[in-house]
């Protein structure tokens, strides 16, 4: 997947797209399971990954997004 | 593994329902567990779907929920699933009513005995309080604490909040941390479509324009069935766009692929039902949309469109209209930032 040309929006979408808010509510998780999303923003919980290349990639997003 | 995935990403999570045995049977259960029921997952079929949801496209899925049911039921099941989920990279999270923690220091005791589980969700609400007392809540969350791993509690409220309701939030707050207590509302299905009223429901003619969070995780079930939520459609027993696949007629990567390009599924993920909705108006059957929904209730959007077997025949042709498909692709780089899996959306020509 990684050689593959980078999407782009056609700029009359894009433009529609501007303008939609997404809306998630707070309540409508059922809770049958969590999402470990806190876990893994934990940078000493990723570091003893099993996963080294989840490491990697870690690192990148930090940098990447400013996180 | 691209380097975009983040928490919330389509397959960043997929759960494991082990078991429909619980210790108890709650009124308000989706699943309907309770103490009679028999069905488990056969552990052979569990490894190896574990396995294979390891395996795909090059270890892309990152985190594994083990549900049920109650998967505490059965200890040793539990640690030889979430030990084999942890070796081959996953992060494990599992979901709990708690009945096993009958003191602090057996809670501490049982879960030292589970090493691979690294976050652990326990249930807790006015049905389950009828069974399991909110001091095991207590002992399980502080045990969880000492041992230093990361918890949440799931709260499962009536339409409108009661006092009931409030108070128990209250008594959460006295042990554990607000942010970890997140809420849902019951829905009329499972053991809840015959115990609860559905006049306690407020009603509108608009439908939630809310997107849904749950269906970027898949869940598969003793019988192999993969649905793309943990929600009321996993109720449904006709065919519809959220029953992703069989794990007894074809591998996790198949299923998974597909559902790639599901646009329906995606379209869910990106805007909510409703954008499904404006659509199926927009190609002509109005008259067979529903009259009323759920206030502020995504899933009972999605749950009259997927479970209405007039609809699906429209469902089917929108899921298979280019436009709508391309709109979809557009709408999960833009909201979600997800273009990397997109490719096999351009290469099967929106074949879902």
């Amino acid at each position: 997947m990684s050689a593959k040309q980078p999407l782009k929006i056609p700029r009359v979408i894009l433009e529609e797209m501007t303008k939609e808010v997404r809306i998630v509510l707070p309540d409508e998780t059922r809770g049958l399971f969590p999402l470990p999303i806190d876990l893994l923003k934990n940078e000493a919980f990723v570091r003893n990954l099993a996963d080294k290349e989840f490491q990697a990639n870690f690192d990148v997003a930090i940098i990447s997004k400013g996180r | 593994m691209d380097e975009d995935i983040t928490p919330g990403s389509f397959l960043f999570n997929i759960g494991f329902m082990l078991t429909y045995k619980c210790t108890i049977a709650c009124p308000h259960c989706i699943v309907e567990a309770g103490p009679h029921r028999k069905k488990v997952m056969r552990m052979d079929r569990a490894l190896s779907w574990i396995e294979q949801a390891a395996k795909y496209n090059n270890g892309y899925i990152k985190a594994c929920a083990l549900t049920g049911g109650e998967v505490f039921h059965d200890i040793d099941t539990l640690r030889t699933l979430s030990d084999y989920a942890h070796s081959l990279g996953f992060v494990v999270s599992a979901v709990t009513n708690g009945f096993w923690a009958t003191s602090k220091r057996t809670a501490i005791n049982l879960l030292k005995t589970l090493p691979s589980i690294h976050l652990l969700c326990v249930s807790t609400d006015a049905y389950h309080q009828r069974f399991i007392p909110l001091a095991n809540i207590r002992n399980s969350i502080e045990a969880l604490k000492d041992l230093g791993l990361t918890y949440s509690i799931a709260v499962c409220k009536d339409a409108e909040d009661t006092q009931q309701f409030r108070d128990l939030m209250c008594h959460l707050k006295d042990f554990a941390d607000e942010d970890k207590i997140v809420t849902s509302k019951t829905f009329p299905v499972g053991r809840a479509r015959h115990h609860l009223s559905q006049e306690g429901f407020p009603m509108v003619a608009e439908p939630s324009r809310a997107a849904c969070t749950m269906a970027s995780s898949p869940v598969v079930f003793p019988d192999g069935q993969v649905v793309g939520c943990i929600g009321p459609a996993i109720t449904i027993q006709s065919p519809h766009k959220l029953l992703l696949g069989d794990l007894k007629t074809e591998s996790l990567e198949e299923i998974l692929q597909r559902a790639e390009t599901n646009a329906i599924l995606h379209t869910i993920r990106v805007w909510g039902p409703y954008r499904i909705l404006e659509w199926l108006n927009r190609i002509g059957c109005s008259e067979k949309m529903p009259s009323s929904y759920m206030k502020d209730c995504t899933c009972d959007v999605c749950y009259k469109l997927l479970s209405d077997e007039r609809l699906q025949p429209y469902i089917e042709l929108l899921a298979n209209n280019e436009e709508f498909a391309e709109r979809t692709k557009y709408g999960r780089l833009y909201h979600l930032g997800e273009e990397e899996v997109l490719q096999p959306l351009e290469s099967q020509h929106f074949l879902t």
